[in-house]
């Protein structure tokens, strides 16, 4: 049996066990809790910011001062001199920016505590021999990877639905179906950026038997690499060696975070393939362990 | 071509200071039913592991069927288990689930379905298909595990522990049903349940500390045709058998008169021998049984 449909047929199963279990429920029930909870928030703070634009300067200098070159000069500030990429962010629909936003915040620690566990509980529990001695390790270990991956994406796209169902409920001003476009485009993007830190999950999901030990050292890993991703976007440190200090960025997946929002192609492709190579690495660091241990 | 089903050299394990295999050497002919026997710890399931490559062995071989060591998932599925103490994924039907475990195997949708329900059937679970996993008694689990080990048509299966928990009944059917593959393929089954082997097994395997102290034919190993075993209920003078039958040897001990014959004897002529002198002794002969079983056989190696 081909390798291919080894990874097919765990991911299918994998993600079908996942669907009918309250662990799959408790997840999207997250994704859909933090959209509509923090659409709700968001939505208010925007119907107030415009409606104060429009007390003061009248309704239809709203969507004028959006489209100012005040306000493309100010989000330019903000991405750190990056006229391209301002432009670009104007361009997309506020609730979509906002989604990604909250799900590049909030889905590493998601993703990390939900699929920390994914080998390393049907090892500990031994349902993992029922397979193993059927089909080769790396193929049911990719498996798992694209299953969780799957389940992500079902996460994801729920959230964004949640999300655009609660911004037409409250958003006074709302371009329904370019929102839903966007809020789908920027929901797949971000999957990239949950894929960094899935294979950080399954990594140590395979390093270890026990779930606890498992999540324990995800959760250390996600954060670290956080963590140390962010320090090394600190200007002043990144003044003093630009170089080896913009290449040690791009190891961690936040290095790559606002290549998903660029115009280009290229660039967003660049970005994507980055995440999904890091998500591999870490999962590969992982696997070597699975492959030589005990099952 | 290879005769053997399963063939282990110079297996060993070790986990920490613990020795679980010490150069097991094991050799199961094809075809057979095998009992594979040893007291707790002595790595009959570590031996399993190797076999079904869920262990890696720290030197020594596995071979199967004469084409090496088993690479899961490359070629035909040639080996299938039932692993110990493994938990089966609990949300999904049973149905579904077997379906997948034999898709893994190489089948079709449509073939894994109906092997799937065909092994449901053969393990008296036909009606609860549709059943999830959590849904199921103790007993019920085991059989889908059993179920699960002879999906498709795998000529080795290692079966470790797979009446445990079952009801009387169902151990009978499960015994029918293991027989039933007699000839067909390699069954290799570990139990602790020494009766039930001897009921359906034609070869046996001792295992002690890792280490291989006994095998062959059931035959072979419980002297059948060689030793015969006589009940009494009052003691008498062993000397009147010995002064008669210098080639048999005479053991008695509570109440049961053991006699070991010599090749060339057979069970009609040490009973020819030894029951008239038993009822001249007036020894109260109650029962006469045909060679050792393997709880005797089990407890010789042990030392009791």
């Amino acid at each position: 049996m081909s390798r291919l449909r080894t990874v097919g047929l765990v991911a299918g199963f994998d993600l079908y066990e996942s669907l009918r279990s309250r662990k799959a429920l408790a997840l999207i029930l997250i994704y859909v809790v933090i959209a509509i909870g923090g659409t709700a928030l968001f939505s208010s703070l925007v119907n107030r910011l415009f409606a104060q634009i429009g007390e003061q300067l009248g309704p239809e200098m709203v969507d004028k001062l959006l489209e100012s070159e005040e306000v493309v000069k100010l989000v330019t500030r903000l991405t750190g001199g990056d006229e391209v990429l301002a432009r670009e962010l104007l361009r997309i629909p506020p609730l979509a920016l906002f989604y990604e936003w909250l799900i590049t915040t909030f889905m590493p620690l998601i993703v990390v505590l939900s699929s920390a566990d994914a080998i390393s509980n049907e090892i500990s529990t031994g349902s993992a021999r029922f397979s193993l001695f059927r089909v080769d390790r790396a193929g049911w270990a990719y498996g798992k990877l694209v299953g969780q991956t799957l389940l992500m994406i079902v996460g994801i796209l729920i959230g964004a639905v949640a999300c655009w169902g609660m911004g037409m409920a409250q958003l006074d001003r709302i371009d329904a179906t370019n929102s839903f476009y966007w809020l789908m485009r920027m929901s797949l993007r971000g999957a990239f950026y949950g894929f960094a830190y899935l294979g950080i999950a399954l990594c140590a999901s395979q390093l270890v038997r026990s779930n606890g030990a498992a999540r324990g050292i995800a959760l250390l890993l996600a954060f670290g690499a956080s963590f140390v991703g962010g320090i090394l976007a600190i200007p002043a440190l990144v003044e003093k060696s630009p170089d080896l200090v913009n290449f040690a960025h791009k190891l961690f997946p936040n290095g790559h975070a606002s290549s998903l929002f660029r115009p280009e192609l290229s660039d967003r492709l660049v970005g994507m393939v980055a995440l999904l190579a890091i998500g591999f690495a870490w999962f590969s660091l992982g696997y070597w362990r699975l492959s030589r241990r005990d099952a | 071509m290879s005769s053997a089903a399963l063939t282990l050299t110079g297996l060993r394990k070790s986990y920490g200071r613990t020795v679980a295999l010490d150069g097991l050497d094991v050799e199961i002919p094809k075809g057979v039913i095998c009992g594979f026997i040893g007291p707790n710890g002595a790595g009959k399931t570590t031996t399993f592991g190797c076999v079904g490559g869920l262990i890696y062995p720290d030197a020594g071989t596995v071979d199967i069927l004469g084409h090496g060591a088993l690479e899961p998932g490359i070629g035909k599925h040639v080996l299938s288990m039932l692993p110990q103490d493994c938990e089966l994924v609990p949300n999904v039907p049973v149905v579904a689930y077997l379906t997948h475990l034999a898709r893994l195997q190489g089948m079709s949708k449509d073939e894994a379905r109906k092997t799937a329900e065909q092994r449901l059937d053969e393990v008296a679970l036909g009606d609860r298909a549709t059943a999830t996993v959590k849904q199921l008694s103790h007993g019920m689990k085991r059989r889908v595990a059993v179920a699960q080990a002879l999906l498709g048509d795998p000529q080795v299966v290692l079966l470790d522990e797979p009446t445990s928990g079952l009801d009387p009944e169902l151990v009978i059917r499960m015994r029918e049903l293991f027989a039933s593959h007699r000839g067909d393929r390699t069954l290799v089954i570990s139990s602790h349940n020494l009766r039930e082997l001897e009921a359906v097994c034609d070869h046996v395997v001792f295992i002690q500390q890792g280490r291989c102290v006994r095998s062959g034919t059931i035959d072979e190993v419980t002297q059948r045709g060689l030793v015969m075993r006589y009940w009494v209920e009052r003691p008498f003078d062993l000397t009147d058998l010995t002064d008669k039958f210098d080639e048999l040897a005479f053991r008695g001990d509570a109440g049961i008169l053991t006699v070991t014959a010599p090749n060339g004897w057979t069970a009609s002529k040490i009973n020819s021998a030894v029951v008239p002198v038993l009822l001249e002794a007036d020894a109260g002969l109650v029962e006469i049984r045909h060679g050792q079983t393997l709880e005797d056989v089990y407890m010789e190696d042990h030392g009791r």
